[in-house]
Order: structure tokens, then sequence, then C-alpha cells
């Protein structure tokens, strides 16, 4: 009966939650809109420098306090499905979420304060995160786990502005993957790149981005088999942008790069700040910041 | 006509003719029906008086058909008088030589109650079905009272689901003739999936319920199927804002055809004034039942439910379509033998088909969908025996074959590699799976009236696992016990003890084939007090669940062998309570109920403490009343109060910046949402023409519009919630009409 009513109850939640919260594209308090690492990923030994988009309803903002701190957690994937799930919202099991706060959580690590940061990860350390994050597992489990998953490093950030305060987190991950990932470039509007002035009036943004021939190819783990093994499998990044401002909003607000370009049709009256966000789909990130005229 | 009485009758009309000169002897011959039903009345009195003089009166009973005869009557004016309890007395005048149809408008006090047998001693509440129709909030519906009885928690929206006594709705066993069934209410808050007009009882069992039911760790509700009138041929359409059906039944020699079906027309309504919600159903049943002599009785049915939802929400992108299939057809038969006078085999079976779909669907992102088709046969053969006045033993088998096949289409959690997926790119495994489970159940139960008011009910039930072979659960033994001592009249002192197993559902046992069935342990002790048609009864109990089952499909957790578990039967539930119970049956005009629930119940799993269970409502009160108001007018009210379900707040919410998605941080379950409150009200009236009669009633769920919020809905970023939505004000204009 639980697994039978789940939806139908949901379904009654949706339809009848046409509600007037805020859209999530507009920018109308601090935000934290992305968080880029240089590399996205790293080797044992290496590491990586750290970036947030902090922005509010006057632009991007550079007077907040931001301190940046890193850990690992366990992977415990993700327990649901439980005997009584749906009737409260959140999980029913006491997973919470899992953060440097968490008391499994180790290796907690201050990285500073400031616009930027840096994460540095030793060989030894990179051997002691494997065991936080998994246990102690087989031979043949640790290989398939150093190689293609690695240690999510997990990087919070928690952002301070007057009486304001957002947090944001950001996986980097930590592996001895042949090709690490690589942050996708910077997207372009128009063909020009950011930084290139005020964009006129318009109501339609179309923005795309320089793309590769053909998008990269990564693998990774899933815990499907019964015999405890993991099972290794291809995938394909998926380019997503999104897009934000300080007036307006977006339809749709998230675009899956199946082209060159996307096209976002804009709603707004006033001059406003743009941003889009470019993602991989496995944690690059990029982004573009223009600011617009008032539409005509 | 009785034989004194009729001899009398001639003798007085001899008499009376003699006297009055030797006029001319005619016949005055009738037939009496009850009016706008058609069905003659029996065994009643009728007068015949002369309308002027002052002539001794003759007095006739009809017979079977409800035919009367006076003869020797002379030619002239003559009056007719009828009075049978329960009608409206009749007079009318008529010249003789005479045939007259006679029909009685029922007294508003009167009312056919036929209640669904249950065993004496046993803890249960029975409802008439055509008691249990007139509750507001049930759209003439029996088979949704069940939420305003005590011990059930409400549920959300109104729908069907019923959780019992701190159970789950998964542990309450739902049963039509005695044949499990996968669901009996139609979706979002519908219809029974029975036609009411077949609804002849409904039993709720809030625990200990007889060991012919079984595979339920709770409650069990049993609705009990009853063939329309068998002497006519009957017709009943019913009209409502929501769905129309139809019923039509035809006398077959000894025994009846019963058609019946009905479908809603919400998906076509709905989306007049929606674009996010398209909703259909429908149900049928074709039913033959035939009376073999006095002794044997042959019932077969073929029914069967199927249920559509679709809604449409969010915009654009993020634009979801959630589709909902469900549906059960099935055959059954059933055969009942009076072998001697004490001696009585039944004999019941079902083959079946039910069906189940889940899909979500998004622009760009792939479908998720979870399927579960069955194919089930169920079999239950009982032999009743009553060796003696106060005693009846009843043995037999209920054996239950499924074969459940599962596809699923879900997302795989968080792949180890990458973050977790955006919205626009779940990763999502297929799966198949395939459980089979054929399970035998030998049971004996007893009601034994031992004398000095005491009523012990005894019961054992031992569930053995056939198939599949390699991985059989061991057999488990339920038995139970419930006692009813009448110490002193009208008081009665109750008791039940009882264990109960469940297994796991096909979705779980098709992972860990074995998976171990949830244990219950109830009891329950309490006190009645019944008289003139009142009963209030004062009930405490507990119950206990272990092995609970849960998926761990989306972890990942090994065993001590390194091999993986996918599910668990490792939870654990206990709920303690008390209910108070008031009930006015049928008749003087006013019927109803009041009970009143006090309550809690919690869970756990090996890395929690105890904690409240999500649907724990401290309190829960239902009042319901129907009363006659005269001229076939019947007024109804409902009123619900019930503690707000447990609430996990939001603390604070992280931003993913990979997966671009906030992260809500859950504190402990310490809240509630607000009291919920609610007042149906329903009006009835039935016009009563000579061989027809048209009903109709109106209802308003939620009258006086409560905002009652099912949930706690949040901001993109969970920094701002508010109260979700809740049933609305509710109206329902809707009309039967019945031949």
């Amino acid at each position: 009966m639980g697994r039978g009513t789940m939806l139908p109850v949901a379904a009654l939640i949706a339809v009848a939650c046409d509600a007037p919260f805020d859209d999530r594209d507009h920018v109308d308090r601090l935000r934290v809109l992305a968080v880029r690492a240089e590399p996205p990923e790293i080797a044992p030994g290496g590491g990586a420098s750290l970036t947030a988009l902090v922005v509010a309803p006057g632009g991007e903002v550079a007077d907040a306090s931001v301190v940046w701190r890193a850990c690992v957690v366990p992977w415990r994937g993700e327990p649901g499905g439980g005997f009584d799930g749906f009737a409260v919202p959140g999980p029913a099991l006491d997973d919470g979420a899992v953060g440097c706060d968490d008391a499994a959580a180790a290796m907690v690590t201050a990285l500073g304060e400031g616009a930027s940061a840096r994460l540095d990860v030793a060989v030894d350390a990179f051997d002691d995160a494997l065991v936080v994050a998994y246990g102690e597992v087989a031979v043949a489990q640790r290989a398939q786990l150093e190689a293609i998953a690695g240690v999510p490093w997990r990087v919070e950030l928690t952002v301070r502005r007057g009486d304001e305060v957002v947090r944001a987190s950001k996986i980097v991950r930590v592996s001895r993957r042949a090709r690490p990932n690589d942050n996708p470039p910077e997207p372009i509007f128009d063909g020009a790149p950011c930084g290139a002035g005020e964009l006129d009036g318009r109501s339609t943004v179309t923005f795309g981005a320089t793309l590769p021939a053909t998008f990269e190819g990564y693998q990774v783990l899933l815990p499907t088999t019964d015999d405890g093994r993991f099972e290794v499998l291809d995938r394909t990044e998926l380019w997503t942008y999104s897009a934000f401002a300080t007036d307006g909003d977006f339809e749709p607000e998230v675009v899956k790069v199946v082209a060159g370009e996307a096209t976002f049709t804009w709603r707004r009256r006033r001059a406003a700040d743009l941003w889009i966000v470019l993602r991989d789909g496995r944690g690059g990130t990029s982004w573009c910041h223009r600011t617009v005229a008032a539409p005509p | 006509m009785s034989g004194a009485r009729a001899r009398w009758g001639r003798g007085g009309a001899l008499l009376w003719m003699l006297i009055c000169g030797g006029a001319r002897a005619a016949t005055i011959d009738g037939e009496l029906f009850e009016r706008g039903t058609r069905t003659p009345i029996a065994g009643a009195p009728v007068l015949l008086r002369a309308a002027h003089g002052e002539t001794e009166p003759r007095e006739v009973l009809t017979d079977g058909e409800g035919r009367f005869v006076f003869d020797e009557v002379s030619a002239g004016a003559w009056l007719i008088d009828v009075f049978v309890a329960g009608y409206e007395p009749m007079s009318r005048a008529v010249r003789a030589p005479a045939h007259v149809v006679l029909r009685l408008a029922p007294s508003d006090t009167h009312r056919t109650v036929v209640g669904a047998r249950s065993p004496k001693g046993a803890p249960v509440i029975g409802v008439a079905g055509d008691e249990a129709a007139r509750v507001p909030g049930t759209s003439g519906d029996p088979a949704k009272v069940v939420g305003a009885l005590p011990g059930v928690a409400r549920p959300m929206f109104g729908l069907g689901d019923f959780a019992v006594r701190g159970a789950g709705p998964e542990h309450t066993g739902t049963f039509i003739d005695g044949h499990p069934t996968r669901y009996l209410y139609h979706l979002l808050g519908g219809p029974g999936v029975v036609d009411p007009a077949l609804v002849g009882g409904l039993v709720f069992y809030p625990g200990g319920a007889p060991a012919w039911f079984g595979r339920a760790a709770s409650a069990t509700v049993a609705i009990e199927l009853e063939d329309p009138p068998r002497e006519r041929w009957h017709l009943d359409a019913q009209l409502d804002p929501w769905k129309a059906g139809v019923l039509a039944s035809v006398p077959v020699g000894d025994g009846v055809v019963t058609l019946s079906f009905r479908r809603s027309w919400l998906d076509a309504l709905l989306p007049l004034f929606t674009e996010g919600l398209a909703l259909g159903y429908t149900d049928y049943q074709l039913r033959w039942s035939h009376a073999l002599g006095e002794r044997v009785g042959v019932t077969v049915a073929i029914l069967g439910a199927e249920d559509r939802l679709h809604v449409v929400e969010g915009k654009g992108s993020r634009r979801e379509r959630i589709d909902v299939a469900l549906g059960f057809h099935r055959v059954t038969a059933a055969f009942a033998i009076d072998l001697s006078p004490c001696l009585r085999w039944v004999t019941r079976a079902m083959l079946g088909v039910e069906r189940s779909e889940q899909r979500v669907t998004e622009p760009a992102s792939p479908d998720i969908a979870l399927g579960e088709d069955a194919i089930a046969s169920h079999l239950l053969t009982t032999l009743a025996w009553r060796p003696a006045r106060g005693t009846l033993l009843t043995t037999g088998v209920d054996v239950l074959w499924r074969s459940t096949t599962l596809d699923s289409r879900v997302p795989a959690g968080a792949p180890l590699g990458e973050p977790t997926p955006a919205e626009t790119d779940w990763l999502v495994v297929d799966e198949d799976a395939r459980d089979v489970q054929l399970g035998v159940a030998p049971f004996v139960h007893a009601e034994l009236d031992l004398g000095a008011g005491v009523v012990l009910t005894p019961g054992v039930r031992a569930d053995v696992d056939i198939a599949p072979v390699d991985s059989l659960r061991a057999p488990t033994i339920d038995p139970r016990l419930a006692l009813r001592w009448t110490f002193a009249a009208p008081w009665t002192l109750t008791a039940m003890a009882a264990i109960a197993h469940q297994p796991p559902p096909p979705a779980l046992t098709a992972m860990v084939p074995g998976l171990g069935s949830t244990e219950a342990l109830q009891a329950s002790l309490g006190l009645e007090w019944a008289r003139d048609g009142w009963l209030v009864a004062l009930t405490g109990w507990g119950q206990s669940l272990d092995a609970l089952p849960r998926s761990l499909d989306d972890a990942w957790v090994l065993d001590r062998n390194g091999e993986r578990v996918r599910a668990a039967a490792d939870g654990e539930g206990r709920a303690l309570g008390a209910e108070l119970f008031v009930r006015k049956r049928v008749g003087d005009g006013v019927h109803g109920w009041l009970a009143y629930t006090l309550s809690r119940a919690e869970r756990r799993t090996p890395s929690e403490r105890w904690r409240l269970y999500e649907r724990d409502q401290t309190h829960v009160l239902h009042a319901a009343a129907a009363i006659e108001l005269g001229r076939e007018w019947t007024l109804g009210l409902r009123f619900e109060l019930a503690s707000g379900a447990p609430t996990r707040p939001v603390i604070d919410a992280t931003y993913d910046a990979d997966g671009d998605v906030f992260a809500p941080r859950w504190g402990p379950v310490d809240r509630r949402l607000p009291l919920h409150h609610r007042l149906d009200l329903r009006l009835d009236k039935t016009w009563r023409f000579d061989t027809w009669q048209l009903q109709a009633y109106l209802e308003v769920q939620n009258v006086y519009a409560a905002d009652n919020p099912e949930t706690l809905v949040y901001d993109y970023d969970y920094g701002r919630a508010r109260g979700g939505p809740g049933l609305p004000i509710l109206p329902t204009l809707g009309a039967r009409v019945v031949y």
C-alpha cells in the first residue's frame, strides 16, 4: 500500500502547490551560484584552487566573508525506501545531511578565509581518506575505488554578509584516474566572451560555449552487484547551462547542451545582472557574468 | 393465511350476508408491496370493514407473495386498512368486487439493515452497508466508513490507506468475499472498488481477526458482497459529479444474475478546470448466485477495477508528468453446502491478475518507472460445525499462490565517481525481477459460549511456505484468543491477544528471497456497556511490530561475508493506545457513533533510538450521526479531529554546487503539523413512487473550509516553509434511481 500510494500523494501535493515562492533563477538575496575548483579533479599529492560565485541583488559580492574548509565523509549510499518513508518530508532514517559537521566526518581541515582558497591533498592523506570514505575493503574493490571513484573530498564554504548566511559545498575528486577531469570553457554570448560589456535590452538570451568535438567519457561505479563488488559504468559528460539574474525569470531555468548554443527566454522589466553557469555533470564548472540593459 | 383467522373471516362474511338479507356475494383481493421497491410484504394483516354501517371487520394475512383475498363479500363500498410495523398505515376505499394493489411506504424509523456476520467473541466492529452509506464523507459508499472507526489514523487527503493502532497502512489486510485484494478504494480518496449496492456489510477487526484472515500484521477490513433482491428484477442507477454507475439484476431460476458497472468521468471533467490533473477509474462486477435446493448455494463472480491518474506539475524544463495505473481483475467462485443442520462447508476460490505502474516523465530526462504485475490465486475452504448450542468450531485451509513480475527503471542513487547527478542527468538502472510465493495456512477457529456470559474465541493459524523451494521462509504460527464476559448485564469485559505475521512485499522478496515476515504482537482489554441500542466501549491496547522490512537497495551495505544486503527486515515498532467508542444503532430516528483514540506509535531501526512514527496521531476523534428528519429526509454529520502528523523540520540547507540543488539538513521528528479538523454534512432525501424510488443527496466535505495542510512545502533553498495543500471544501450532489 505504501508504495502504491506514494506517487498519488506526491502528485496531489505537487498539483496543489502552485506556490508563490520565489523562482530559483531570481537573485533576490545573498546566493552562491557556483563553486569552481581548478582543476576539478586531482591526483594524490596534488592541489586545486577554489573560487565561488557569490552574488546578491546588487550584482557580484566582493565584501562578504567566505570561510572555507574540507573534510572526508563516509560514503553510505542513499538508504531509502524504508518501511515508512513518505509521510514526513525528508528521509525516514536518521541520515540527515552528510557534511563536515556530521559526526562521521573526518579529516576536517580549515582552508582559510577569502574569495578563494586552496585544497592540497598529500599522498598518505589519500590512503587514510579511502578508509574513511569506504571502510576496509577488499583489494579488488580498493583498486576500483582508487582508479575510478577516488575520494570525494568535500569542500564547504560559509558566506556571511551582514545578517545573511549561506552555505555551499563542492566535491573535489581525488583519484588515480588516468585522465582527470577539466573545467569546461567559459560560456560566450552571441560570440562575445565574458566581460565584453553591457548587452542590449533583449528578451531572449542566446549563448554557447566552445564545445569539444565529442563530449568526454568517464567511468563511475555502481553498487549494484550482489557480491559487494562494483559495476563499472561508462558515462558521457552532459553539459548544462543554468541562468540566474537579478530581475525576471527564465524559461527554461536549465538547458541541457545538445548543440553548441542554448537559448533562454527571459522576462524582465529592468536592467539586470545576468549569470550563466556551465557544468559538465561531473564537477567541472565555469561561469560568465554580464550586465544587461533595460528592455525597450 | 392462518387457518383460524381465515375460518373466522369466512364465517363472519356468511353471518353478515345472512343479516343483510342475502346480498349478492363478491370478492375483494389484492397484493401488498413495499412502496418504491416492489418487494412483497408477507404475513401482514389486512383489515376489511364496511364503509357504512357497523358490520364486524374481517382480517386476513398476506401470503408469501403479499397476496390476500376476501371472498363472500357483498357488493358495495368497503374500506381496507393495513397496519404493519415499520410502515406508514394505509386506508383504501374500494367497491366490491375489486382487485387492489397496495403499496406501503416505510416509516422513517424503519430501515432494512443487513449486518455482516462476525464471530461472537471477536473484537469486531460490523457496519451494515446501509448504515455506513449514510455517514457523511463517504459519498454513499459503505467501504469508506473505515476512516471513521476507532483506532484508525486519519489518512492524508482522505485516501484509502488506513493505519490502525500504530501499525502501518501496509499492515491492514483488505478482503472482498474472503479473498485478499490489492486495494479497496479508488485513487485519490475515490469510492470503494465495489458498487455500494452490492456491499452487504463491512467488518473491521482492529486486531485479532478470525484465523481464516491472515498474512496481515495488524487490522483486517473485510467486505462481504450480497445479491440484490432475488424475487424480481432490479435496476439501480447512480450519478454524481465524480462518476456514473448502473446495476441490474435478473432472477434466473432459483438464483439471480447481477451486473454492475461504474465509470468516473473525472478524466473528462477535471481538464476543464486544471491542466495538471486527470483521474479515471472503472469497476465492474458480474455475479451469478444460484440455490441448488435448500442446502446448497453457488456463487460465481467476475469483478475488477482500473484506475488511471495523470498529474502534470511544474513548467518548462521542470515540467514533470506522473502517471499511475492500478488495476485488478478476478474470477471468484463460492460453494456452500449444509451437510447437516449443524455442519456447513464453504469453499471460495479466486484467480486474478493485478497490475500497478508508476511512471515519472520529465523533458530531456530518462523516464523513471516502477511496474508490478501479478497473477494470484486464492483458495479458502472452511468446515463449520456446531455440535451444540453456543459452540461453533471452524477449521479449514487458506492457500495463496502469487507470481509477481517486477520491472523497474529507477535512479541509481549516487554513483561513485561523480557528484550527485543534476536533475537533468539522472542515472537510471533497469531491473527485472520475479517473485513466486505459494503459502498454505491451515487454521482452526472456535466460538465457545461457556455460559455465565462468557464467550471465548480461540484460534490458531499456521502459515507454511511451499515455494520458492530454495528460499523458504520459516513457518509462522499465529495464535489468537478473544474473550467476552458479560459479568453483569449490560456490562461486558473484552480481551484479546494475538500474534500475527505478514510476509514482506514482493518488491523486497524479489531482491532478498526468504526475507523474514513481520511479526506483530497485539493485545487489548476493554469494558463495554450496551443497552437499548446504545453501546459504550472503552478499550486499551498495545501492539509491537518486529522485523519490519525496508529496502537498502540504494545503499552500499555488505554483510560479514562481503555480500551485498539489498533489503533487511530489521525495523521495530511499538504502539500503545486507548479507544472510546460510543454507538447508537439504527432506529429511533438517530444512529451514529463517536470514536476517540489516544495513542502513541514509535519506530526504530538498529541504528536509531525510538522515534515517533510518521503516522502517529496522538488524538483522533470521529463523530458521525444520521438523523431522520421525517418524510424520508436524513441529515448526516461527521466531525473529524486529529493531531497533525509528526514532521521533521529543516534546520538549514547547503547549496550543492555540483548538482545545482539545495541539500536540506533535517532535524529530529519533534514537531507536528497543525491540528486537523473538519466537518462534513450530508442531506439525503428519498422520493418513493409506486414501483421505484429516487434518492438524492447533497454532501459537503470540509464545510467550513478548514485549512488542513497535509505536509510542509519549502522554498527552493528551504529558507521558507508553509503549510501544503489540504482537502478543500468539496460539495457533491448525487442521485440514485432504484427500480
